[in-house]
C-alpha cells in the first residue's frame, strides 16, 4: 500500500470529533466534574488525589469547560 | 511514517478561527446582527454557562456607558441553545444593571459557527464590516483594552 493511501485511510478512520467552545454547555455543568456537583466531595476527592500522588494543582480552569483562559 | 500519520490525524481535528483581524465579516452575519455600517461595533459572544462571560459582561456594559452611541455600538450574542434560558440570564443581568447593550439570541448557533472563536467569551471589534481586533477568553480589564482600541480607531 502506498504511504499516501495509508494516510488517507487513517484520516478516514478517525472517530475524533472536536467539541467547539460554543457547544460546551453540557460539559460546563457541575455534574460533569470528576467528583460531581457536591463541592465537599470534590474537596475530598482532591485530598485523596493529593495524598496518593504527592502533587497538587492543575485540576481545572475557572468557568468549567467553556474554553476560557 | 507512523509519526507523520499520527500528526496528520491530530491536525485533521484541529478547529480554526473563521475571522481574524483584517478579515471582512460576511453580509449574512452583518444582516443578522443588524449592524449599522457607519459605527464601530463591539461584538460580544457569551453564554450563561461561561464563568468568565459573567465577569466580562458588566465590564463591557460600563464601557458602553463611556462610548458615544453615534460612533460605537455594543452588540451581544447569546449562544445558549435554549432561548428561554438565554432570556432568563439576560434578565438576571439587566436586573443587576450588569447588562445594558442589545443582545441577539443565537439558539441555533449559526452566527457563532460563522465566527468560530476558539474560546469564550469572544469579543470582536468590527469597523467598516471588517474585524479590527478580537479577544478570546478572559482578559483582565477588558473594558480598558477595548477602550484603547476604540481610541486608536478614532471612535472615542
Amino acid at each position: 500500500m502506498k504511504p499516501g493511501v495509508a494516510v488517507l485511510l487513517v484520516l478516514g478512520l478517525s472517530a475524533c470529533q472536536s467539541v467547539m467552545p460554543w457547544q460546551k454547555a453540557a460539559l460546563a455543568q457541575d455534574t460533569m466534574k470528576p467528583a460531581g456537583p457536591v463541592a465537599a466531595l470534590s474537596k475530598l476527592d482532591l485530598h485523596v488525589y493529593t495524598s496518593k500522588e504527592a502533587v497538587k494543582g492543575g485540576t481545572g480552569i475557572g468557568g468549567g469547560g467553556c474554553g476560557c483562559n | 511514517m507512523k509519526s507523520l500519520i499520527f500528526a496528520l490525524t491530530l491536525l485533521a481535528g484541529l478547529p480554526a478561527y473563521a475571522f481574524k483581524a483584517g478579515d471582512p465579516v460576511d453580509a449574512v452575519s452583518l444582516a443578522k446582527l443588524d449592524i449599522d455600517g457607519g459605527k464601530v461595533v463591539v461584538l460580544d459572544f457569551f453564554a450563561e454557562w461561561c464563568g468568565s462571560c459573567r465577569k466580562e459582561i458588566p465590564l463591557i456594559s460600563t464601557l458602553n456607558t463611556r462610548t458615544d452611541p453615534s460612533k460605537v455600538e455594543v452588540v451581544g450574542v447569546d449562544v445558549n441553545e435554549s432561548a428561554t434560558a438565554a432570556d432568563a440570564f439576560q434578565n438576571e443581568l439587566r436586573a443587576k444593571n450588569a447588562l445594558n447593550f442589545r443582545v441577539v439570541n443565537d439558539p441555533k448557533q449559526e452566527l457563532v459557527a460563522k465566527f468560530r472563536p476558539l474560546g469564550f467569551p469572544a469579543l470582536y471589534v468590527i469597523k467598516d464590516g471588517k474585524v479590527a481586533s478580537m479577544h478570546i477568553g478572559a482578559v483582565a480589564d477588558i473594558d480598558k483594552v477595548i477602550e484603547r482600541e476604540l481610541k486608536a480607531l478614532g471612535a472615542l
